[in-house]
């Protein structure tokens, strides 16, 4: 016979909430680490890492905006996206990237090549990655050329979450 | 020592299931809201937006609608928490500039969440993004075009619009 629990919280033993239950079977995780940041910059840029200085929110305080990186809270399975919503090559042909970075290694990125004398084009970025306690992720930015990425608060924001 | 529960499925104390565990320890929610469309179907300018936007109301192909989400067009958010949402536009009908935003409705104010562009030199660009955004129940998210622009391809395969609950 499968054994069934009804209940509206689950918590730590210690007391601490791990998920809430509502009458609709919604299970609500508030301590699950998850963050997004944004930029503020509404000009053209090569910064790298590219920095994400306004943060929307950051459940555990796990992203700084110092540092523009995650740090890793638990061992887990982490999902991000980089979203750059506007690379341009303001003159000459050229080409830029998006990476990914755990513990400065690319682990992924996106890549844009603009033959043409100028363009603009996005330029974005998903990984699903296990990662260790103390792990950073972050994003880069390579540029050759003359590419550079528009840093605006809905042109370029950085986020994740634990997975599981 | 450490405390272990073994279960099978928990629900909320009225008697609705909130998550199955099977004898592999894989986890299932199936109440978890979430919502996953593509191919435009109906649209409609939203000058309340910005005076071009041009406002998907209507989706070719419903592949997930947990909890009724999906309002003319919209992702409705059902309870108030973190979702993870996307948006992708792969194709437009032209090689014209083309746009690709979504929007925060919140019962009285649109406030853009992302946007992405792309040069006037090809067609099938990949605009779009993926992020988290807490969001309050009855939050709206919409998205669309820059009807000065070119428009999306409307075929299924060349546009998506997801949301669904992370915590």
């Amino acid at each position: 016979m499968a054994s069934i629990i009804g209940v509206e919280t689950l918590q730590n033993p210690n007391g601490t909430t791990a998920a809430t239950i509502d009458s609709s079977g919604r299970i609500l995780t508030p301590a699950r680490p998850n963050f997004r940041a944004i930029g503020t910059n509404n000009a053209f840029a090569t910064t790298s890492p590219i920095p994400f200085p306004s943060v929307q929110h950051n459940i555990g305080s796990h992203f700084s905006t110092s540092s523009n990186e995650f740090t890793v809270p638990i061992a887990g399975i982490y999902s991000f996206h980089a979203h750059i919503g506007y690379i341009a090559i303001q003159s000459n042909a050229g080409n830029g990237q998006v990476d990914i970075r755990v513990n400065n290694v690319a682990k992924a990125y996106s890549y844009t090549n603009i033959p043409a004398a100028s363009g603009y084009i996005p330029c974005s970025v998903s990984l699903l990655i296990q990662l260790a306690v103390n792990d950073v992720v972050k994003v880069q930015f390579n540029a050759n050329g003359t590419a550079s990425y528009y840093g605006g608060g809905v042109e370029c924001q950085f986020s994740g979450y634990l997975v599981g | 020592m450490t405390s272990v529960l073994k279960v099978d499925s928990i629900q909320n104390s009225a008697g609705t299931a909130a998550m199955t565990i099977d004898s592999s320890g894989r986890v299932f929610t199936p109440s978890k809201p979430m919502m996953s469309v593509r191919g435009v179907g109906n649209n409609a300018l939203n000058s309340n937006a910005f005076a071009s936007f041009m406002e998907i109301t209507g989706w070719s192909t419903i592949d997930v609608n947990v909890g009724n989400c999906l309002q003319n067009g919209r992702f409705r958010v059902p309870v108030t928490g973190v979702y993870h949402l996307s948006v992708f536009s792969h194709k437009g009908t032209s090689t014209d500039y083309r746009w690709c935003g979504m929007y925060l409705y919140n019962g009285s104010t649109y406030t853009q969440l992302f946007s992405s562009y792309s040069f006037n030199d090809y067609d099938e660009y990949t605009l779009g993004t993926s992020f988290l955004k807490p969001l309050n129940a009855n939050d709206e998210i919409l998205v669309g075009w820059d009807n000065g622009y070119s428009n999306w391809n409307t075929s299924a395969d060349n546009s998506s619009f997801t949301g669904y609950l992370v915590s």
